[in-house]
């Protein structure tokens, strides 16, 4: 009988903390919610702090509806391969060889495979011929000009295909020589107005030209002055027309502007005049991720605007 | 005694009857994969520079092969783009015509030399060297430096049908 009794009021005792505790637990989390909810670490899509809502004199359910707290999203909350399988690369020997020797082949946690982005590069491709309908240019010139689904083809009629929408572009050396700066800057305009009358709704970002090696330039025409000159104007037309210029050069230049030879005792020529080693890309690598987090984060707030 | 003596003859027999028909079904060699002969390739050549393997949507890209038609392939490139070496190793699937696939390779030489000779004169002439050839199924490419001891490889491990 004693036994019972002890029983029945050990079951009463566990009964009673359990349905304390569980109440104490949803306090909690109501409070953390409510806590939450006026943190003031939260920044709304411009940045300012979400101001409280003073009381209103007419309690009608229509009332102005509570701001909605963004929720704070750091660089390094952004996965930087979100940005880059939407993302279609075109370009040069450069573009090429970062996709076999950088970028994809040494840090697919930041860019995908290889096969993440579309890759419309093919060595000697320059605006100078890109800016031009493929089925006009003689032969020797269309071989110059990438591929795509088997045919050689015009960007402006490739990149809508490929369903991407973030056209990362790197032209340069293989014009400057010819056109040189004005003439490269109007055919790389003119090449992007083709881009966007396909695809409207593309955003572009385009890398600068790297230095050369000292010993290989061709004075006045493709040489590191004109390099500069071309990136100074790359930037100018970037900024009239919002769109990103990405530099990946300023890191690769020695104190009088040419490509440097070596960093921390690591070639970054590969020994032909403007083509980078692996090593030579990891500049390239560390922008182009800090471009992927940053334009998500950009995209992440505007979306609540 | 005489039972156990016939079960051991009649285990005898069946022994050298199975070893006789083994014999006599000896499998004919088969002919070699793709991927067995780019791993000969590698084995016994040596490439000027790194080589990389290309996916199925860079065959599509670059030949417009829709890869559902072959069997297995190989499509390495070297990692650098101002060296021609170039590689396709293709068994097609029944039904498929390796002749086809082989004018779309034989049209890629001719246009790839042509790219070069503007941008790398001396690949152009490697790439001119190039070969292209059908061995029953087996479809190849090889635009190389090392085009000699390549096709050796592909003439030893592939048998026409």
């Amino acid at each position: 009988m004693k036994k019972t009794a002890f029983l029945i009021t050990a079951i009463v005792l566990a009964a009673g903390v359990l349905i304390s505790c569980s109440g104490s637990n949803a306090g909690r989390v109501n409070q953390a919610s409510a806590e939450s909810e006026t943190t003031p670490t939260e920044v709304t899509a411009t940045g300012t702090p979400t101001p409280s809502p003073s009381p209103s004199p007419s309690p009608t359910p229509s009332a102005i509806p509570t701001p909605t707290p963004i929720p704070v999203k750091e660089l390094s909350d952004f996965d930087p391969k979100d940005f880059f399988k939407d993302a279609v690369f075109c370009g040069d020997s450069l573009l090429h060889h970062f996709r076999f020797r950088a970028g994809p082949s040494v840090k697919p946690e930041i860019f995908g495979d290889r096969n993440t982005s579309e890759w419309l590069t093919i060595g000697s491709y320059c605006v100078r011929i890109a800016v031009k309908d493929v089925k006009t240019l003689h032969p020797g010139d269309q071989a110059c000009c990438p591929k795509y689904r088997g045919e050689r083809v015009n960007l402006w009629e490739a990149i809508p295909e490929t369903g991407k929408t973030r056209v990362i572009m790197f032209f340069g050396p293989n014009d400057i020589g010819i056109t040189l700066v004005d003439g490269f800057i109007d055919n790389y305009k003119a090449l992007i107005e083709h881009i966007k009358e396909t695809t409207p709704n593309a955003k572009f970002y385009i890398l600068s030209i790297t230095p050369m090696r000292k010993d290989m330039q061709f004075i006045g025409r493709l040489c590191n002055d004109n390099i500069h000159k071309a990136n100074e104007r790359l930037r100018e037309m970037c900024d009239e027309n919002g769109w990103t210029y990405v530099d990946v050069e300023s890191e690769l230049c020695d104190a009088n502007g040419n490509l440097i030879l070596y960093k921390n005792g690591k070639a970054i020529s590969d020994g032909t005049n403007v083509h980078l080693t692996s090593d030579g890309y990891e500049f390239w690598n560390s922008q182009l991720e800090k471009l992927a987090r940053e334009e998500l984060q950009k995209e992440y707030y505007e979306g609540f605007k | 005694m005489k039972k156990i003596t016939a079960l051991l003859l009649i285990l005898v027999m069946i022994g050298l009857t199975a070893c006789g028909k083994k014999d006599e079904k000896e499998p004919a060699a088969k002919p070699a994969t793709p991927e067995e002969v780019y791993a000969k390739m590698e084995e016994q050549v040596t490439f000027p520079e790194k080589m990389v393997r290309l996916s199925d949507e860079d065959l599509l890209n670059t030949f417009g092969f829709e890869t559902e038609n072959f069997e297995e392939f190989v499509y390495v490139i070297c990692e650098n783009i101002l060296l021609a070496e170039n590689i396709v190793l293709v068994k097609v699937k029944d039904g498929v015509d390796p002749e086809t696939v082989k004018k779309t390779l034989s049209d890629y030489v001719s246009d790839q030399t042509m790219m070069l000779e503007s941008y790398v004169p001396e690949q152009a002439v490697i790439a001119k060297k190039s070969v292209v050839g059908v061995k029953g199924d087996f479809v190849y490419m090889i635009m190389s430096s090392k085009v000699t001891e390549l096709e050796k490889i592909v003439n030893e491990m592939v048998t026409a049908k």
